[in-house]
């Protein structure tokens, strides 16, 4: 056990499985609109929708200390 | 007269976790200094990167974010198992996590040999004779997926050795600091292949 018998924040496996969900969402919205150039917005759009997924992964997955819930 | 000395095994989860993240930093801007230079390189030869981006298969590239991205979610369900004391759920995860990075691994494999038989690596007669934009972007795509391989190695290894722990009951629901801190390697490169994956595949 760890010290002052801290209780440890669990993820519920739904919520786990929505964010893979949406990350795999992400992922085909993304390869979609790949090449369709649209000017400047092609080249925001997939650093845009890579950093939506990877907060998603750190903020759910990694679950940061300061996190205390959720 | 003798005296015991009791030791009582001393555990710090918060430091431990703390000393993960820090290291994740550290890895951080391993990857960020390569793809600065990306972004430079980018508006330079503007042009040649968007034509070697056109020459990776995107299907294997989204094929591989597909994989990376479930092998997240094999190993944040494991940790979770592993805190609920279902030790074989956590097992069956982490299985199913190693097992994601090699399939990863093994595509990462096919699509480089592809490129090499064609005579395009860094130094190949394929490359020597392109624009120089080309030999640039070949050059950092070899570099960073190198990079990121190694890593996703590395953490396969990692994983294989918590599992080894769990069968042990040395990482279990009342000390499972190891494996989340394993997970948390994990996720980093799953995070930095999300960026990755942008960066080659679909600035075309």
């Amino acid at each position: 056990m760890y010290e002052n018998g801290e209780k440890h924040y669990i993820a519920r496996y739904t919520t786990l499985v929505m964010v893979w969900v949406s990350l795999i969402g992400l992922t085909w919205l993304t390869v979609k609109i790949s090449g369709i150039g649209f000017g400047t917005f092609s080249i925001i759009a997939p650093f845009l929708i890579a950093s939506i997924k990877a907060f998603l992964v750190v903020d759910y997955f990694m679950h940061p200390l300061f996190r205390k819930e959720g | 007269m003798s005296y015991g000395i009791e030791h009582t095994a001393h555990k710090d989860y918060t430091g431990a976790k703390i000393g993960m993240w820090l290291f994740l930093f550290t890895e951080f801007f391993l990857f960020f200094g390569p793809v600065l230079l990306y972004t430079i390189y980018r508006f330079r030869y503007h042009a040649a990167f968007t034509a070697s981006s056109h020459e990776l298969d995107l299907a294997i590239g989204s094929i591989n974010t597909a994989i990376l991205l479930t092998s997240s979610l094999t190993m944040a369900v494991s940790i979770s198992a592993l805190q609920r004391d279902r030790t074989k759920l956590s097992l069956w995860m982490l299985a199913a996590t190693f097992v994601l990075g090699v399939v990863f691994l093994i595509n990462k494999y096919f699509e480089w040999t592809e490129k090499f038989s064609h005579g395009m690596y860094p130094g190949g007669e394929a490359l020597a004779g392109g624009p120089p934009g080309q030999g640039v972007f070949y050059g950092l795509y070899f570099f960073l997926t190198g990079l990121h391989g190694l890593h996703v190695l590395a953490g396969i290894t990692a994983i294989g050795v918590l599992a080894f722990m769990v069968l042990k009951k040395k990482v279990s629901a009342a000390d499972h600091v190891r494996l989340e801190n394993a997970g948390l390697y994990w996720h980093l490169v799953d995070v930095v292949w999300i960026y990755l994956f942008p960066i080659f595949y679909l600035v075309r």
